[in-house]
This record gives structure tokens, C-alpha cells and sequence, in this order.
């Protein structure tokens, strides 16, 4: 059903887009390291091209505690700014390297998607803050281990 | 109190609104005891009486306040005249309270205001974010609950409260839409 969604959204968005500019889908990956800790919850900005890029959809990630989609406003999908958040109170929370967020985005023109990511507030299971790394990469691309 | 009280003040004493000085003395005064004695017969008397009541012009009603104004002690017409006054004031407070509650408040299904936010920011840090929507959700989970989490005012505290407040967490804001 989702992916239903999405890619009637992507449709819709495509066939809007500016005849003269070449238009591409992509998609970017939100990576967390939270070391030790049980990641219970993360809050994100996002910041990005508007000239050049919109936001198509928003995917949960691969842990099964943030597997569902992240809570976003929609007025963020074509602003340049948006803000995205999860968490979750199930007894399994991801730690150490993990993917929680994929973000898909409607590219217009030669440009290489450049997404502005900002740590907002994240917290553990006891709802304490943490600060764990965060990156945002192309889809399907690991981040490198730090030696 | 040294004198008698009058039959007003032995009234109040029989439905225990008496001042404490009346009371004292009733219950060393013989002579008064009596005379209690025969106001709770006639009031045994008179209950079970249905006599309609009709309508007292206010004309008439001023009338009969004045009369039991001139015979009765000054702090007898201050407590009529205070009783008098008070349903009235007592039913304009209440009036003003509600709409006070309302505008506080605002009516039932529209959109959170600030304030029922403003009780979200559970971990009290002045924002309301997903950290506060995580400690709503740990607390629902455990059983706890406060009525100032009812933030869609449904008048439950639930899940959906939960996701008001981290979609509160996530908002744009409009001006920054249109800016």
C-alpha cells in the first residue's frame, strides 16, 4: 500500500515537473550510530534545494522498531526545510549502526542532490538524550566503519 | 451576650446559623431554651403544611425588608442584606467562570491550542518535541496518564495524543511555508 502510494505520488510529481529540465528519483539513507546506547527516539531537520529538489516520500528503516514511516509535515516536502522524528517504546531498540530513514526526492536538472542534515534531539529508552552520529547518504550506501 | 436574642437570632440558632455568642447563651438560658422549644414545635407543625406560594410583588418584598430591617440587630441586616445579594453575585461568577474556562480552553474538536502543548513539554527542556512524545507514549505504556495530556481534547489520553504531539514536533510552521 505504500509503496502503492509513493509511487502514484512520484507520478503525480513527475508529470507537473518542468518539460525542459531532466527529472530524476533518487533516494537518500538517514544513518545513526548510537554506540552503547538503545536508540528510542531521533528528531532530524533537513534542508534542502528548492530550486532543484523535492521530497517524494519518507520510508521507516531497517530496524523493525522504526520500520514504519517517520512523522513529518507535509508542508516540508517542497519548502527546503523539513523536519522528521520517530521513536519507539518496543523492548528491542536498535544500538550501534543503524538505518532509520529513507528519504526519496524528485531531482530536476544536472545537480547532484546535496541534503543539509541536522541533529535536532534524540533520546534512549529511559527517555534520557544521547548523542549518537548522523549522516545522510545515497540509498544502498554503507556508511564506512571508523577504524 | 448578656440579653435576650430575639426570635430571628433563636431561628438561626435552631437551623445552625447562628452567630457564637447566641448559641452560648441559649444553652445556659432556660427562658431561650423554651422559647427554641416552641419554634421547633411550630416549625413540626408547619412542615407537612403545602401552602402554594405566590408570587411576592417587589414592591411588597421592600416592604417587609425594611420592616425587618428597623426590628431586627444590625448584624441580622447585614446578613440579610449579604444573602440577598449573594445568589445573584454567585450566579454572574459562575457564568463568568465558564466563559473564562471556554476561552482557556477553546471548544471541543478544533485544533490544539498553545497551552494544551505547552503541558506536553513533559521533560519541561521548553520545547515540545519527540523526546516529549516518547515519554507520553513510555508513560501510557506503564499505565500513567494526566488529563493534560488530552491534547486533541477528545477527552481521552491515548495514542492519538501521542501522535498530536509529534506531529506538533515535526510542524512548519505557515509563515515559514509562505516565507
Amino acid at each position: 500500500m505504500k509503496a502503492r502510494l509513493l509511487s502514484v505520488l512520484a507520478l503525480a510529481v513527475a508529470l507537473t515537473a518542468r518539460a525542459d529540465q531532466p527529472v530524476r528519483f533518487t533516494a537518500m539513507d538517514v544513518w545513526f550510530d548510537a554506540s552503547d546506547h538503545k536508540l528510542a527516539a531521533y528528531q532530524v531537520e533537513v534542508r534542502y534545494d528548492v530550486e532543484h529538489i523535492k521530497i517524494v516520500g519518507l520510508e521507516g528503516g531497517d530496524h523493525a522498531a522504526f520500520a514504519d514511516a517517520p512523522y513529518y509535515d507535509r508542508r516540508g516536502l517542497t519548502g527546503g526545510r523539513i523536519v522528521i522524528a520517530a521513536f519507539s517504546t518496543a523492548d528491542g531498540l536498535p544500538t550501534g549502526r543503524v538505518r532509520l530513514a529513507r528519504i526519496h526526492l524528485q531531482v530536476e536538472g544536472d545537480v547532484v542532490p546535496d541534503l543539509q542534515l541536522r541533529l535536532m534531539t534524540t533520546g534512549d529508552a529511559e527517555g534520557r538524550r544521547i548523542t549518537p552520529g548522523v549522516s545522510v547518504l545515497p540509498a544502498n550506501t554503507e556508511p564506512r566503519k571508523e577504524k | 451576650m448578656n440579653e435576650h436574642p430575639d426570635i430571628l437570632d433563636l431561628e438561626l440558632f435552631r437551623t445552625g446559623e447562628a452567630a457564637e455568642d447566641v448559641g452560648e447563651h441559649v444553652l445556659r438560658c432556660p427562658q431561650c431554651q423554651a422559647e427554641l422549644d416552641r419554634l421547633s414545635e411550630l416549625s413540626t407543625q408547619l412542615a407537612p403544611a403545602d401552602v402554594p406560594v405566590a408570587d411576592i410583588a417587589p414592591a411588597v418584598d421592600e416592604a417587609v425588608l425594611a420592616v425587618i430591617g428597623r426590628r431586627t440587630s444590625p448584624r441580622l441586616r447585614l446578613i440579610l442584606t449579604v444573602t440577598r445579594w449573594l445568589a445573584p453575585a454567585a450566579a454572574a461568577l459562575l457564568v463568568l467562570g465558564g466563559i473564562a474556562v471556554l476561552w482557556w480552553n477553546g471548544p471541543k474538536g478544533t485544533a490544539p491550542g498553545a497551552s494544551a502543548y505547552a503541558a506536553c513539554d513533559l521533560n519541561r527542556d521548553g520545547s515540545v518535541d519527540i523526546l516529549d512524545a516518547l515519554a507520553m507514549a513510555r508513560g501510557l505504556k506503564a499505565g500513567a496518564t494526566s488529563p493534560a495530556w488530552d491534547v486533541n481534547r477528545d477527552g481521552r489520553v491515548d495514542s492519538a495524543d501521542v501522535d498530536a504531539v509529534a506531529r506538533r514536533a515535526v510542524a512548519i510552521e505557515q509563515e515559514e511555508v509562505e516565507g
